[in-house]
Protein backbone atom coordinates (compact mmCIF):
# COMPACT_ATOMS: atom_id res chain seq x y z
CA UNK A 1 0.00 0.00 0.00
CA UNK A 2 1.69 3.34 -0.69
CA UNK A 3 0.76 6.17 1.69
CA UNK A 4 -0.08 9.70 0.06
CA UNK A 5 0.34 12.79 2.30
CA UNK A 6 -2.01 15.39 1.37
CA UNK A 7 -2.00 19.19 2.61
CA UNK A 8 -5.66 19.81 3.98
CA UNK A 9 -7.13 22.94 1.98
CA UNK A 10 -7.33 23.77 -1.45
CA UNK A 11 -4.48 22.73 -2.56
CA UNK A 12 -4.92 19.04 -1.30
CA UNK A 13 -8.41 19.19 -2.98
CA UNK A 14 -7.04 19.81 -5.91
CA UNK A 15 -4.34 17.37 -5.69
CA UNK A 16 -7.07 14.22 -4.54
CA UNK A 17 -9.06 15.60 -7.75
CA UNK A 18 -5.63 14.66 -9.99
CA UNK A 19 -5.26 11.34 -7.98
CA UNK A 20 -8.83 10.58 -8.82
CA UNK A 21 -8.55 11.12 -12.20
CA UNK A 22 -5.68 8.02 -12.42
CA UNK A 23 -8.19 6.10 -10.87
CA UNK A 24 -6.97 6.49 -7.25
CA UNK A 25 -10.25 7.40 -5.66
CA UNK A 26 -11.66 7.55 -2.38
CA UNK A 27 -14.92 7.36 -1.38
CA UNK A 28 -14.47 8.86 1.98
CA UNK A 29 -12.85 11.75 0.38
CA UNK A 30 -15.86 13.15 -1.45
CA UNK A 31 -17.70 12.78 1.20
CA UNK A 32 -16.04 15.47 3.49
CA UNK A 33 -15.01 13.31 6.14
CA UNK A 34 -13.17 14.63 9.48
CA UNK A 35 -11.43 11.39 9.33
CA UNK A 36 -7.36 11.79 8.89
CA UNK A 37 -6.68 8.91 7.36
CA UNK A 38 -8.89 7.39 4.44
CA UNK A 39 -8.07 3.92 2.76
CA UNK A 40 -9.53 4.10 -1.07
CA UNK A 41 -11.67 0.66 -1.38
CA UNK A 42 -10.87 0.54 -5.25
CA UNK A 43 -7.08 0.87 -4.98
CA UNK A 44 -4.14 0.14 -2.95
CA UNK A 45 -3.55 3.55 -1.64
CA UNK A 46 -4.32 5.86 1.26
CA UNK A 47 -4.33 9.56 1.82
CA UNK A 48 -3.30 11.09 4.99
CA UNK A 49 -4.91 14.59 5.58
CA UNK A 50 -1.68 16.90 7.28
CA UNK A 51 -1.00 20.31 7.75
CA UNK A 52 0.18 21.76 4.49
CA UNK A 53 3.64 22.52 6.55
CA UNK A 54 4.09 19.43 7.52
CA UNK A 55 3.51 17.29 4.46
CA UNK A 56 7.96 17.24 3.66
CA UNK A 57 8.03 16.17 7.28
CA UNK A 58 6.01 12.98 6.93
CA UNK A 59 7.56 12.24 4.02
CA UNK A 60 10.65 12.58 4.98
CA UNK A 61 10.82 10.52 8.24
CA UNK A 62 8.50 7.94 6.03
CA UNK A 63 5.43 8.67 7.51
CA UNK A 64 4.03 8.83 4.16
CA UNK A 65 5.89 7.67 0.87
CA UNK A 66 4.70 10.40 -1.32
CA UNK A 67 3.56 13.71 -0.96
CA UNK A 68 2.17 17.00 -1.89
CA UNK A 69 3.54 20.00 -1.09
CA UNK A 70 4.63 23.79 -2.20
CA UNK A 71 7.70 24.11 -3.42
CA UNK A 72 7.63 27.47 -0.82
CA UNK A 73 7.97 24.44 1.86
CA UNK A 74 10.82 22.81 0.23
CA UNK A 75 12.62 25.74 -0.26
CA UNK A 76 12.63 27.09 3.42
CA UNK A 77 13.22 23.78 4.91
CA UNK A 78 15.24 21.43 2.19
CA UNK A 79 14.29 18.12 3.22
CA UNK A 80 15.88 14.85 2.33
CA UNK A 81 13.34 13.82 -0.03
CA UNK A 82 12.94 13.23 -4.27
CA UNK A 83 10.74 16.18 -5.63
CA UNK A 84 9.44 14.01 -8.74
CA UNK A 85 7.12 16.36 -10.63
CA UNK A 86 6.14 19.76 -11.02
CA UNK A 87 2.34 19.57 -10.62
CA UNK A 88 1.79 23.39 -11.78
CA UNK A 89 -1.03 24.39 -10.00
CA UNK A 90 -0.99 26.59 -6.48
CA UNK A 91 1.35 28.98 -9.03
CA UNK A 92 2.44 31.79 -6.59
CA UNK A 93 5.98 33.19 -6.11
CA UNK A 94 8.46 33.91 -3.47
CA UNK A 95 9.24 37.82 -3.80
CA UNK A 96 10.61 41.18 -1.51
CA UNK A 97 7.55 43.82 -1.15
CA UNK A 98 8.10 47.02 0.77
CA UNK A 99 5.88 50.11 0.97
CA UNK A 100 5.39 51.97 -2.56
CA UNK A 101 8.36 54.13 -3.46
CA UNK A 102 10.93 52.59 -1.27
CA UNK A 103 14.49 52.87 -1.78
CA UNK A 104 16.95 50.30 -0.28
CA UNK A 105 19.32 52.20 1.88
CA UNK A 106 22.76 50.12 1.15
CA UNK A 107 24.71 51.76 3.90
CA UNK A 108 22.23 50.26 6.69
CA UNK A 109 21.41 46.97 7.98
CA UNK A 110 18.22 46.02 5.62
CA UNK A 111 15.79 45.12 8.42
CA UNK A 112 13.43 41.88 6.70
CA UNK A 113 10.02 40.17 8.06
CA UNK A 114 9.20 36.85 7.06
CA UNK A 115 7.61 33.63 7.64
CA UNK A 116 10.85 31.80 5.74
CA UNK A 117 13.70 32.94 7.52
CA UNK A 118 15.96 30.38 5.30
CA UNK A 119 14.48 31.43 2.15
CA UNK A 120 15.50 34.92 2.53
CA UNK A 121 19.02 34.47 4.37
CA UNK A 122 20.07 32.32 1.28
CA UNK A 123 18.14 34.74 -1.10
CA UNK A 124 20.53 38.13 0.64
CA UNK A 125 23.13 35.98 1.43
CA UNK A 126 23.76 35.61 -2.27
CA UNK A 127 23.61 39.34 -2.73
CA UNK A 128 25.90 39.62 0.08
CA UNK A 129 23.65 41.93 1.56
CA UNK A 130 23.66 42.37 5.38
CA UNK A 131 19.97 41.91 6.41
CA UNK A 132 18.03 41.38 10.48
CA UNK A 133 15.42 38.85 10.01
CA UNK A 134 12.51 39.30 11.91
CA UNK A 135 10.45 35.96 12.15
CA UNK A 136 6.30 36.62 12.17
CA UNK A 137 4.26 33.80 12.01
CA UNK A 138 1.35 35.83 9.72
CA UNK A 139 -0.16 39.29 8.90
CA UNK A 140 3.68 39.75 7.42
CA UNK A 141 2.23 42.67 5.07
CA UNK A 142 2.03 44.63 8.54
CA UNK A 143 5.27 44.81 9.50
CA UNK A 144 7.09 47.22 7.08
CA UNK A 145 3.58 49.45 7.36
CA UNK A 146 4.16 49.47 11.51
CA UNK A 147 7.68 50.25 11.22
CA UNK A 148 8.45 46.73 12.28
CA UNK A 149 10.45 46.11 9.17
CA UNK A 150 11.94 47.80 6.09
CA UNK A 151 10.54 45.20 3.38
CA UNK A 152 8.99 41.82 3.63
CA UNK A 153 9.86 38.52 1.88
CA UNK A 154 6.61 36.73 1.41
CA UNK A 155 4.36 34.69 -1.26
CA UNK A 156 2.37 36.57 -3.56
CA UNK A 157 -0.61 34.83 -5.73
CA UNK A 158 -2.22 38.20 -7.44
CA UNK A 159 -0.89 40.55 -5.21
CA UNK A 160 -4.25 42.19 -4.11
CA UNK A 161 -2.99 41.96 -0.36
CA UNK A 162 -0.01 43.59 -1.50
CA UNK A 163 -1.92 46.76 -3.21
CA UNK A 164 -4.54 47.34 -0.58
CA UNK A 165 -1.68 47.92 1.70
CA UNK A 166 0.27 50.21 -0.53
CA UNK A 167 2.95 47.86 -0.91
CA UNK A 168 4.63 46.74 -4.29
CA UNK A 169 7.01 44.07 -4.98
CA UNK A 170 10.71 45.00 -5.46
CA UNK A 171 12.14 41.83 -6.51
CA UNK A 172 11.43 38.25 -7.31
CA UNK A 173 13.10 35.60 -5.43
CA UNK A 174 11.51 32.18 -6.28
CA UNK A 175 9.04 31.10 -8.40
CA UNK A 176 6.70 27.99 -6.41
CA UNK A 177 3.91 25.24 -7.27
CA UNK A 178 2.87 22.34 -5.92
CA UNK A 179 5.27 19.86 -6.29
CA UNK A 180 5.19 15.90 -5.61
CA UNK A 181 7.32 14.63 -3.19
CA UNK A 182 8.64 11.08 -1.97
CA UNK A 183 10.63 9.45 0.62
CA UNK A 184 14.12 8.23 -0.43
CA UNK A 185 14.29 4.64 1.45
CA UNK A 186 10.24 4.23 0.00
CA UNK A 187 11.01 4.93 -3.42
CA UNK A 188 13.61 2.09 -3.59
CA UNK A 189 11.47 -0.61 -2.47
CA UNK A 190 8.11 0.96 -4.30
CA UNK A 191 10.12 2.53 -7.69
CA UNK A 192 7.55 0.57 -10.62
CA UNK A 193 4.35 1.98 -8.87
CA UNK A 194 5.52 5.27 -8.03
CA UNK A 195 6.87 5.56 -11.20
CA UNK A 196 3.88 4.83 -13.14
CA UNK A 197 2.04 7.34 -11.00
CA UNK A 198 4.22 10.25 -11.67
CA UNK A 199 4.03 9.12 -15.08
CA UNK A 200 0.25 9.18 -15.78
CA UNK A 201 -0.07 12.54 -13.51
CA UNK A 202 2.48 14.05 -15.46
CA UNK A 203 0.37 13.30 -18.95
CA UNK A 204 -2.97 14.46 -16.89
CA UNK A 205 -1.19 17.88 -16.66
CA UNK A 206 0.62 18.35 -19.32
CA UNK B 1 27.17 -18.98 32.85
CA UNK B 2 24.60 -19.25 29.63
CA UNK B 3 22.35 -16.27 28.44
CA UNK B 4 19.54 -15.59 27.16
CA UNK B 5 20.36 -13.98 23.50
CA UNK B 6 16.37 -12.95 23.77
CA UNK B 7 17.44 -9.95 25.81
CA UNK B 8 20.06 -8.10 23.08
CA UNK B 9 18.82 -5.48 21.87
CA UNK B 10 18.33 -5.19 18.19
CA UNK B 11 22.12 -2.89 17.77
CA UNK B 12 23.44 -5.64 20.03
CA UNK B 13 22.10 -8.31 18.11
CA UNK B 14 23.11 -6.89 14.77
CA UNK B 15 26.82 -5.18 16.29
CA UNK B 16 27.41 -9.16 16.95
CA UNK B 17 26.76 -10.72 14.17
CA UNK B 18 28.43 -7.56 12.27
CA UNK B 19 31.66 -8.05 13.58
CA UNK B 20 31.89 -12.08 13.19
CA UNK B 21 31.02 -11.56 9.51
CA UNK B 22 33.98 -8.99 9.43
CA UNK B 23 36.26 -11.53 11.18
CA UNK B 24 35.14 -13.78 9.04
CA UNK B 25 36.34 -12.07 5.60
CA UNK B 26 39.97 -11.20 7.48
CA UNK B 27 39.07 -7.46 9.02
CA UNK B 28 41.03 -6.66 12.29
CA UNK B 29 38.97 -4.68 14.96
CA UNK B 30 40.22 -1.02 15.12
CA UNK B 31 39.92 0.45 18.37
CA UNK B 32 40.25 4.31 18.89
CA UNK B 33 40.39 7.16 21.99
CA UNK B 34 36.99 8.95 21.89
CA UNK B 35 38.55 12.49 21.14
CA UNK B 36 41.28 14.25 18.74
CA UNK B 37 42.56 17.42 18.60
CA UNK B 38 39.85 19.79 17.36
CA UNK B 39 42.12 21.74 14.88
CA UNK B 40 42.19 18.60 13.40
CA UNK B 41 38.93 19.02 12.36
CA UNK B 42 39.30 22.31 11.56
CA UNK B 43 41.83 21.52 9.11
CA UNK B 44 39.75 18.68 7.00
CA UNK B 45 36.15 20.46 7.86
CA UNK B 46 35.28 20.14 3.96
CA UNK B 47 35.36 16.26 4.44
CA UNK B 48 32.90 16.51 7.46
CA UNK B 49 29.19 16.88 7.64
CA UNK B 50 28.65 20.14 9.75
CA UNK B 51 29.96 21.11 13.24
CA UNK B 52 29.39 22.83 15.25
CA UNK B 53 31.81 20.23 17.50
CA UNK B 54 31.50 19.06 21.17
CA UNK B 55 34.96 20.59 22.36
CA UNK B 56 36.73 20.87 26.28
CA UNK B 57 41.20 21.55 27.11
CA UNK B 58 42.73 18.93 27.81
CA UNK B 59 45.05 19.34 30.98
CA UNK B 60 47.34 20.77 28.85
CA UNK B 61 45.38 23.37 27.18
CA UNK B 62 44.98 21.76 24.28
CA UNK B 63 41.39 21.99 22.49
CA UNK B 64 40.14 19.21 21.73
CA UNK B 65 36.61 17.58 20.18
CA UNK B 66 34.70 14.52 20.71
CA UNK B 67 35.28 12.46 17.39
CA UNK B 68 32.48 13.64 14.85
CA UNK B 69 33.83 11.38 12.27
CA UNK B 70 36.03 7.85 12.57
CA UNK B 71 37.67 7.67 8.89
CA UNK B 72 39.91 10.58 9.15
CA UNK B 73 41.11 8.98 12.27
CA UNK B 74 42.22 6.02 10.71
CA UNK B 75 43.12 7.41 7.30
CA UNK B 76 45.63 9.48 9.69
CA UNK B 77 46.81 6.52 11.63
CA UNK B 78 47.18 3.89 9.08
CA UNK B 79 50.51 1.83 7.84
CA UNK B 80 49.16 0.83 4.25
CA UNK B 81 50.98 0.34 1.33
CA UNK B 82 50.12 -1.01 -1.43
CA UNK B 83 51.51 -4.16 -0.95
CA UNK B 84 50.50 -4.53 2.47
CA UNK B 85 46.47 -2.88 2.81
CA UNK B 86 45.13 -2.65 6.06
CA UNK B 87 41.62 -4.18 6.57
CA UNK B 88 39.89 -2.51 9.67
CA UNK B 89 36.49 -2.84 10.93
CA UNK B 90 35.29 -0.43 13.97
CA UNK B 91 32.43 -0.05 16.69
CA UNK B 92 32.47 3.65 17.85
CA UNK B 93 30.83 6.52 18.34
CA UNK B 94 30.17 9.70 16.91
CA UNK B 95 29.15 13.20 17.94
CA UNK B 96 27.35 15.48 15.59
CA UNK B 97 24.75 17.79 15.36
CA UNK B 98 21.35 16.11 14.41
CA UNK B 99 20.04 18.13 11.47
CA UNK B 100 16.50 17.89 12.66
CA UNK B 101 16.54 18.93 16.00
CA UNK B 102 19.63 20.95 15.81
CA UNK B 103 21.16 19.28 19.55
CA UNK B 104 24.27 17.12 19.68
CA UNK B 105 23.40 13.51 18.85
CA UNK B 106 26.03 10.28 19.86
CA UNK B 107 25.28 8.02 17.05
CA UNK B 108 26.36 4.57 17.39
CA UNK B 109 28.40 3.28 13.62
CA UNK B 110 30.20 -0.17 12.48
CA UNK B 111 32.01 0.59 9.51
CA UNK B 112 34.74 -1.40 7.65
CA UNK B 113 37.47 0.12 5.36
CA UNK B 114 40.08 -1.31 2.98
CA UNK B 115 42.89 0.93 2.93
CA UNK B 116 45.85 0.33 0.21
CA UNK B 117 43.78 -1.60 -2.38
CA UNK B 118 40.43 -0.62 -3.87
CA UNK B 119 40.67 -2.90 -6.99
CA UNK B 120 38.06 -4.81 -8.75
CA UNK B 121 38.49 -7.84 -6.13
CA UNK B 122 38.45 -5.44 -2.94
CA UNK B 123 35.02 -3.56 -4.54
CA UNK B 124 33.88 -6.47 -5.25
CA UNK B 125 34.15 -7.80 -1.33
CA UNK B 126 33.09 -4.51 -0.21
CA UNK B 127 29.54 -4.65 -1.91
CA UNK B 128 29.32 -8.11 -0.72
CA UNK B 129 30.07 -7.40 2.55
CA UNK B 130 27.65 -4.42 2.66
CA UNK B 131 24.73 -6.32 1.46
CA UNK B 132 25.37 -9.30 3.85
CA UNK B 133 25.12 -6.34 6.45
CA UNK B 134 22.08 -5.14 5.42
CA UNK B 135 21.14 -8.99 5.53
CA UNK B 136 21.60 -8.91 9.16
CA UNK B 137 19.64 -5.88 9.83
CA UNK B 138 16.36 -6.47 7.93
CA UNK B 139 14.97 -9.46 5.51
CA UNK B 140 13.74 -6.84 2.76
CA UNK B 141 16.79 -4.58 1.75
CA UNK B 142 18.19 -3.02 -1.50
CA UNK B 143 22.06 -1.65 -2.08
CA UNK B 144 22.34 1.34 -4.32
CA UNK B 145 25.41 1.84 -6.26
CA UNK B 146 26.95 4.80 -8.49
CA UNK B 147 29.67 5.96 -9.54
CA UNK B 148 31.85 9.61 -9.16
CA UNK B 149 33.41 8.99 -12.36
CA UNK B 150 30.08 8.44 -14.31
CA UNK B 151 28.94 11.61 -13.15
CA UNK B 152 31.88 13.77 -13.47
CA UNK B 153 32.70 12.76 -16.95
CA UNK B 154 29.12 13.50 -18.08
CA UNK B 155 29.35 17.85 -16.23
CA UNK B 156 33.19 17.97 -16.96
CA UNK B 157 33.15 18.48 -20.58
CA UNK B 158 29.73 20.72 -20.08
CA UNK B 159 31.97 23.38 -18.86
CA UNK B 160 29.27 24.82 -15.91
CA UNK B 161 30.49 27.47 -13.57
CA UNK B 162 30.88 26.12 -9.85
CA UNK B 163 27.58 27.37 -9.28
CA UNK B 164 25.50 25.69 -12.50
CA UNK B 165 26.98 22.49 -11.51
CA UNK B 166 26.15 22.59 -7.89
CA UNK B 167 22.61 23.45 -9.06
CA UNK B 168 22.20 20.74 -11.48
CA UNK B 169 24.05 18.20 -9.11
CA UNK B 170 21.14 19.14 -6.29
CA UNK B 171 18.07 18.34 -9.71
CA UNK B 172 20.16 14.78 -9.93
CA UNK B 173 20.09 13.93 -6.06
CA UNK B 174 16.43 14.93 -6.00
CA UNK B 175 15.12 13.34 -9.55
CA UNK B 176 13.58 16.67 -10.47
CA UNK B 177 13.45 16.43 -13.89
CA UNK B 178 11.46 19.88 -14.33
CA UNK B 179 14.07 21.87 -12.12
CA UNK B 180 16.69 20.95 -14.44
CA UNK B 181 14.41 22.63 -17.48
CA UNK B 182 14.47 25.17 -14.75
CA UNK B 183 18.26 25.15 -14.35
CA UNK B 184 18.94 24.80 -18.03
CA UNK B 185 16.99 28.30 -18.07
CA UNK B 186 18.76 30.17 -15.43
CA UNK B 187 22.39 28.63 -16.57
CA UNK B 188 21.81 28.89 -20.03
CA UNK B 189 22.37 25.06 -20.64
CA UNK B 190 22.65 23.81 -24.30
CA UNK B 191 19.67 21.59 -25.43
CA UNK B 192 22.20 18.58 -26.05
CA UNK B 193 23.66 18.67 -23.01
CA UNK B 194 20.07 19.45 -21.19
CA UNK B 195 19.39 16.25 -23.25
CA UNK B 196 21.70 13.64 -21.78
CA UNK B 197 21.13 15.70 -18.27
CA UNK B 198 17.44 14.64 -18.36
CA UNK B 199 18.32 10.86 -19.41
CA UNK B 200 20.68 10.84 -16.26
CA UNK B 201 18.12 11.63 -13.62
CA UNK B 202 15.58 8.62 -14.73
CA UNK B 203 18.56 6.23 -14.84
CA UNK B 204 17.43 4.38 -11.81
CA UNK B 205 16.43 0.62 -11.01
CA UNK B 206 17.78 -2.94 -11.08
CA UNK B 207 21.74 -2.71 -12.02
CA UNK B 208 21.52 -4.82 -15.79
CA UNK B 209 18.66 -3.11 -17.11
CA UNK B 210 20.02 0.13 -16.10
CA UNK B 211 23.53 -0.45 -16.67
CA UNK B 212 22.17 -1.00 -20.27
CA UNK B 213 20.30 2.66 -20.55
CA UNK B 214 23.80 4.28 -19.68
CA UNK B 215 25.26 2.25 -21.78
CA UNK B 216 23.08 3.21 -25.19
CA UNK B 217 23.81 7.35 -24.25
CA UNK B 218 26.65 9.27 -25.87
CA UNK B 219 29.61 8.90 -23.11
CA UNK B 220 33.07 10.48 -22.98
CA UNK B 221 35.78 8.17 -22.04
CA UNK B 222 35.66 8.83 -18.23
CA UNK B 223 31.90 8.34 -18.08
CA UNK B 224 33.08 4.42 -20.20
CA UNK B 225 35.43 3.61 -18.01
CA UNK B 226 32.79 3.52 -14.65
CA UNK B 227 30.44 2.22 -16.59
CA UNK B 228 33.05 -0.73 -17.43
CA UNK B 229 33.79 -1.21 -13.80
CA UNK B 230 30.18 -1.34 -13.02
CA UNK B 231 29.77 -4.32 -15.46
CA UNK B 232 32.60 -5.99 -13.92
CA UNK B 233 30.88 -5.58 -10.17
CA UNK B 234 27.97 -6.56 -11.96
CA UNK B 235 28.60 -9.74 -13.17
CA UNK B 236 30.77 -10.72 -10.43
CA UNK B 237 27.92 -9.83 -8.21
CA UNK B 238 25.88 -11.85 -10.46
CA UNK B 239 27.90 -15.03 -10.44
CA UNK B 240 27.93 -15.40 -6.61
CA UNK B 241 23.73 -14.83 -6.78
CA UNK B 242 23.75 -11.81 -4.89
CA UNK B 243 22.90 -9.19 -7.99
CA UNK B 244 18.57 -8.99 -7.61
CA UNK B 245 19.18 -6.55 -4.23
CA UNK B 246 21.41 -4.18 -6.18
CA UNK B 247 20.51 -1.04 -8.35
CA UNK B 248 21.91 1.21 -9.74
CA UNK B 249 20.73 4.79 -9.20
CA UNK B 250 23.17 7.99 -10.82
CA UNK B 251 21.19 10.59 -8.06
CA UNK B 252 23.77 9.02 -5.58
CA UNK B 253 26.61 11.56 -6.23
CA UNK B 254 26.06 14.24 -3.68
CA UNK B 255 29.63 14.52 -2.32
CA UNK B 256 32.34 14.76 -4.78
CA UNK B 257 34.66 15.96 -2.03
CA UNK B 258 34.57 12.96 0.24
CA UNK B 259 34.50 9.71 -2.79
CA UNK B 260 35.83 9.70 -6.18
CA UNK B 261 34.51 6.35 -7.70
CA UNK B 262 32.38 3.54 -6.47
CA UNK B 263 29.62 5.01 -4.67
CA UNK B 264 27.38 2.64 -2.68
CA UNK B 265 24.20 3.67 0.29
CA UNK B 266 21.82 0.81 1.79
CA UNK B 267 18.24 0.65 2.57
CA UNK B 268 16.42 -1.62 4.74
CA UNK B 269 12.22 -1.55 4.40
CA UNK B 270 11.27 -0.50 7.74
CA UNK B 271 13.62 2.73 8.06
CA UNK B 272 12.62 5.53 5.79
CA UNK B 273 16.11 6.64 5.76
CA UNK B 274 20.21 5.35 4.30
CA UNK B 275 21.46 2.38 6.83
CA UNK B 276 24.43 2.31 4.92
CA UNK B 277 27.10 4.55 3.48
CA UNK B 278 30.13 4.27 1.70
CA UNK B 279 32.69 4.23 -1.19
CA UNK B 280 35.92 5.29 -2.92
CA UNK B 281 38.12 7.80 -1.01
CA UNK B 282 41.12 8.22 -2.52
CA UNK B 283 41.11 11.88 -2.70
CA UNK B 284 41.01 12.20 1.25
CA UNK B 285 43.46 9.76 1.34
CA UNK B 286 45.45 11.86 -0.54
CA UNK B 287 44.87 14.89 1.41
CA UNK B 288 46.11 13.02 4.68
CA UNK B 289 49.56 12.70 2.53
CA UNK B 290 49.00 8.94 1.49
CA UNK B 291 48.53 8.41 -1.82
CA UNK B 292 46.70 5.29 -1.96
CA UNK B 293 43.47 3.76 -2.88
CA UNK B 294 40.50 3.27 0.07
CA UNK B 295 37.23 2.01 -0.04
CA UNK B 296 34.97 1.44 3.05
CA UNK B 297 31.48 2.15 4.33
CA UNK B 298 29.56 2.53 7.32
CA UNK B 299 26.69 1.55 9.45
CA UNK B 300 24.65 3.99 11.34
CA UNK B 301 22.75 2.64 14.44
CA UNK B 302 20.65 5.77 15.13
CA UNK B 303 18.10 5.11 12.62
CA UNK B 304 18.02 1.67 13.23
CA UNK B 305 17.21 1.57 16.80
CA UNK B 306 14.58 4.21 15.80
CA UNK B 307 12.80 1.73 13.61
CA UNK B 308 13.59 -1.70 14.55
CA UNK B 309 13.20 -1.60 18.24
CA UNK B 310 11.87 -4.74 19.42
CA UNK B 311 8.52 -4.23 22.21
CA UNK B 312 9.77 -3.77 25.36
CA UNK B 313 10.22 -7.13 26.77
CA UNK B 314 7.77 -7.21 30.32
CA UNK B 315 6.93 -10.49 30.86
CA UNK B 316 8.72 -12.99 33.93
CA UNK B 317 8.14 -16.27 34.64
CA UNK B 318 7.16 -15.91 38.40
CA UNK B 319 7.51 -13.18 40.53
CA UNK B 320 7.88 -13.32 44.35
CA UNK B 321 5.74 -11.17 46.85
CA UNK B 322 7.05 -10.42 50.10
CA UNK B 323 6.91 -7.72 52.50
CA UNK B 324 7.78 -6.77 55.90
CA UNK B 325 7.07 -10.27 57.40
CA UNK B 326 8.58 -12.06 54.93
CA UNK B 327 11.68 -14.35 56.05
CA UNK B 328 14.06 -12.60 53.82
CA UNK B 329 16.32 -16.19 53.48
CA UNK B 330 12.86 -17.86 51.95
CA UNK B 331 12.62 -15.37 49.51
CA UNK B 332 16.24 -15.62 48.70
CA UNK B 333 15.84 -19.32 48.47
CA UNK B 334 12.60 -19.15 45.93
CA UNK B 335 14.55 -16.92 44.26
CA UNK B 336 17.82 -18.81 43.78
CA UNK B 337 15.47 -21.87 42.76
CA UNK B 338 13.74 -20.36 40.19
CA UNK B 339 17.59 -19.09 38.94
CA UNK B 340 18.06 -22.74 38.97
CA UNK B 341 15.27 -23.51 36.56
CA UNK B 342 16.70 -21.07 34.68
CA UNK B 343 13.25 -19.29 35.19
CA UNK B 344 13.30 -15.00 34.86
CA UNK B 345 11.87 -13.87 38.06
CA UNK B 346 10.73 -10.51 39.70
CA UNK B 347 11.14 -10.49 43.71
CA UNK B 348 9.03 -7.31 44.77
CA UNK B 349 6.85 -5.68 47.57
CA UNK B 350 4.05 -5.61 45.32
CA UNK B 351 3.10 -6.20 41.69
CA UNK B 352 5.38 -4.52 39.60
CA UNK B 353 3.28 -2.48 36.63
CA UNK B 354 2.86 -3.61 33.19
CA UNK B 355 4.43 -7.05 34.07
CA UNK B 356 2.96 -10.24 33.37
CA UNK B 357 3.80 -13.13 34.96
CA UNK B 358 3.65 -17.12 34.69
CA UNK B 359 2.86 -17.80 38.01
CA UNK B 360 2.83 -15.42 41.41
CA UNK B 361 4.00 -16.49 45.01
CA UNK B 362 3.92 -14.50 47.71
CA UNK B 363 6.14 -15.54 50.38
CA UNK B 364 4.15 -15.20 54.29
CA UNK B 365 6.99 -15.42 57.22
CA UNK B 366 8.27 -18.62 56.71
CA UNK B 367 6.01 -20.12 53.93
CA UNK B 368 5.66 -20.04 49.93
CA UNK B 369 1.91 -19.71 48.72
CA UNK B 370 0.77 -19.77 45.18
CA UNK B 371 -1.40 -17.02 44.74
CA UNK B 372 -3.83 -16.75 41.47
CA UNK B 373 -3.25 -14.11 38.98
Amino acid sequence: MISIALPKGRMGDKAYRLFESIGLECRAMAEGTRKLVLESEQSDVRYLLVKPADVAIYVERGAADIGIVGKDILLETEPSVYELLDLKMGACRFAVAAPNGFVDDTDSILRVATKYPNVSKRFYQRKNRDIEIIKLNGSIELAPLSGLSDVIVDIVETGTTLRENNLSVVEDVAPSSARLIANTAAYKFRQEQIDEMVYRLAEVIA
Amino acid sequence: MGYDREIWSVSERIGYELRSLYEQYGYRKFRMGRFEEYDFYVRNKEYLAGGPYITFSDLDGKLMALKPDITLSIVKNTRATCLQPEKLYYTESVYRVSREVREYREIYQIGLECLGDAGAYTSIEMVTLALKSLSCIDTEYVLELSHMCFLSGILGPMGLSAEAEREVMACLAQKSAHSLDEAAKTYAIDEKDLAVLQAVVRLSGPIEETLQKAQALTLGEESQRALEELSVLSEALQSLGIRSRVRLDFSLANDSRYYNGLMFRGYVARVPRAVLSGGRYDTLMARMGKALPAIGFAIYFDEIERYLKKPAQKAADTIILYDEQSDPCVVAQVMADCQQRGERAVAAPALPVGVSAGRVVRVLGATVKEERI
